[in-house]
């Protein structure tokens, strides 16, 4: 193996390229596929733990089919596969679509065991001071689990950033497909998708120290 | 006025926890529920608190009917043994917030959760939250939070069960003088026999799903209507055809008219008491081949006037005391 002439030139070029496809493609996508995510993943753990044996059937099986798949095959029902029913969708809301869905299936799990994490004293305590199932959840549960399930929400957060890579796949125009359009180009593709790879490090880098700050705020709430 | 309980029946599958339970609490007074574990005693208090529904009978708080009545419409207060302090929420917020779910002005919330504050001790702690107070001060926090919502009953499931015995002992005599100072309808769950004697005005002696006996203490402590009771309430020993409590035993040097020789295998002195395991010698006259070793308790003093040491001979007979207080002494035939 030789060690090729680093193109300088070019790393500094392509940096501004890669890091606006990050900040208007990566990251939004990121943040509006865990938005939404979450608040089905929300609704499909309510169906799970509610007393409806239908309700909680669909969510079971919803939440099997979504981490039974390939998160590429998902993306591709959705842009490919859905216009030969006559349902056409541009690239990026199929993306958000397919991602929401994704996060929404893995995360119900996770909200579900926060919330039955919370002691069912707490539900009862909530009753005998006057609270309805509605507001004893709102205020008195769901606080206490999003404590719990801070941790392994982060993963799924980090994960789906570098997901989103998959979207350059259905021509959404995100970090990678930016990488691949410059690689392309300048056949420099060692380069470029290394550059691309450090981006998405640090991104994730930064992700990880935020997470750590608020394991730790939250960390006072546990009694030791 | 208090709390009226009548033929309630409960059972979880095929295991009956109540069978068919019937009291009557008095208005004002501090009462507990007192029993093994799986005798029913905290199935009844959660049927009391709304946490559980009786299979049949009926439960009246207050002179109100309140069988099929959620929790939230009881107007009780519960302490939870666990506390189920809202971890998330300031121990103020904690104790305010039964006043504004019920949509009470500002001001008067203040006003109230000051004076709950001050009444568990805990007014300069306001701003911390559940995760920085002790065990003690959690428990003082949930009985506040109880307290708030001005409740007609207040209910106490094992409140002092997860604390260490010196602060437990501490809590107790608080409850003791909250409870002469507030008068709320009181129930507290146990299986503390100590507790219950200590605490409670009226001790209600549970097992197996039935109640043995309700009492004062000392009807309980001197007249127990069972066996059963007899040795939950209890020390219990054995001396021939009787068991009795090991401080009813009189040890002596010499024999005496009744008394029984033996040897003290192992002597315990914990503070003021001194705990003496006899094995009685075997003979013509003795009283059993496999008579199990006798267990006497004597104060301090007694053991060292006689100057008892372990190996030592001696003589054991039930008191003259003993005998008056027919209650203590029951026959063999009945133990379990």
């Amino acid at each position: 193996m030789e060690m090729p002439d680093i193109d300088w030139q070019l790393a500094i070029d392509s940096f501004w390229p890669l890091l606006r496809g990050g900040l208007t493609g990566t990251i939004p996508l990121t943040l509006a596929s865990f938005t939404l995510g979450l608040a089905l993943a929300l609704v499909l753990a309510l169906m799970r733990i509610g007393g409806s044996r239908v309700l909680s059937g669909i969510a079971r099986a919803y939440i099997s089919a979504i981490r039974g798949t390939p998160l590429l095959v998902q993306l591709f029902v959705i842009f490919y596969g859905l216009p030969s029913m006559g349902l056409t969708i541009d690239p990026w809301p199929s993306a958000i679509i397919a991602f929401s869905m994704n996060v929404g299936g893995y995360a119900a799990e996770v909200i579900r065991a926060a919330i039955l994490s919370v002691p069912k004293g707490q539900w009862e305590a909530g009753y005998t001071i006057g609270m309805s199932r509605n507001q004893a959840l709102r205020r008195l549960i769901l606080p206490q689990a999003a404590r719990v399930s801070v941790p392994p929400l982060s993963n799924t957060f980090i994960s789906l950033v570098k997901d989103t890579s998959l979207a350059s796949t259905i021509l959404v125009t995100e970090m990678f497909r930016e990488a691949q359009q410059i690689a392309a180009f300048s056949q420099e593709f060692m380069l470029i998708y290394v550059e691309a790879a450090v981006i998405y490090w640090v991104f994730c880098l930064v992700l990880s120290t935020v997470q750590d700050r608020l394991e730790r705020r939250l960390d006072r709430y546990v009694a030791h | 006025m208090g709390i009226e309980i009548h033929h309630v029946k409960k059972s979880f599958g095929s295991f009956t926890a109540l069978e068919d339970i019937s009291l009557s609490v008095p208005s004002g007074g501090l009462t507990a529920l007192l029993g093994p574990s799986g005798s029913g005693k905290t199935t009844l208090l959660r049927i009391l608190g709304g946490q559980e529904e009786p299979d049949a009978g009926s439960v009246h708080l207050a002179g109100r009917d309140v069988t099929r009545l959620p929790a939230q419409q009881r107007n009780i207060g519960f302490v939870f043994q666990h506390y189920a302090a809202f971890t998330h929420m300031s121990v103020t917020k904690n104790v305010a917030f039964g006043l504004e779910v019920r949509k009470t002005p500002k001001a008067q919330v203040r006003r109230r959760v000051q004076e709950l504050l001050e009444l568990v001790q805990l007014e300069r702690l306001g701003d911390r939250l559940p995760a920085q107070l002790s065990g003690g001060q959690r428990q003082r926090m949930a009985l506040a939070r109880a307290l708030a919502v001005d409740p007609s009953v207040l209910l106490l499931d094992e409140p002092f069960g997860a604390l260490d015995a010196k602060v437990r002992k501490e809590l107790r005599d608080w409850l003791r003088q909250l409870h002469e100072e507030v008068h709320v309808t009181s129930v507290f769950v146990t299986h503390d026999q100590e507790e219950a004697l200590e605490v409670a005005d009226t001790v209600v002696v549970m097992n197996q799903g039935r109640i043995e006996q309700v009492g004062t203490p000392e009807e309980i402590y001197d007249h127990p209507a069972s066996d059963f009771v007899f040795g939950f309430i209890g020390e219990v020993t054995r001396f021939g055809g009787l068991r009795l409590r090991p401080h009813n035993l009189e040890v002596t040097l010499d024999p005496e008219s009744g008394s029984h020789p033996g040897r003290i295998t192992r002597l315990a002195r914990i503070g003021f008491e001194v705990r003496l395991e006899v094995l009685l010698d075997s003979g013509p006259d003795s009283l059993g081949d496999s008579h199990p070793p006798v267990h006497v308790q004597l104060s301090r003093t007694e053991s060292q006037a006689l100057d008892l040491q372990q190996g030592d001979g001696i003589w054991i007979r039930p008191r003259a005391a003993a005998g008056v207080r027919e209650a203590e002494i029951l026959r063999v035939g009945a133990e379990r």
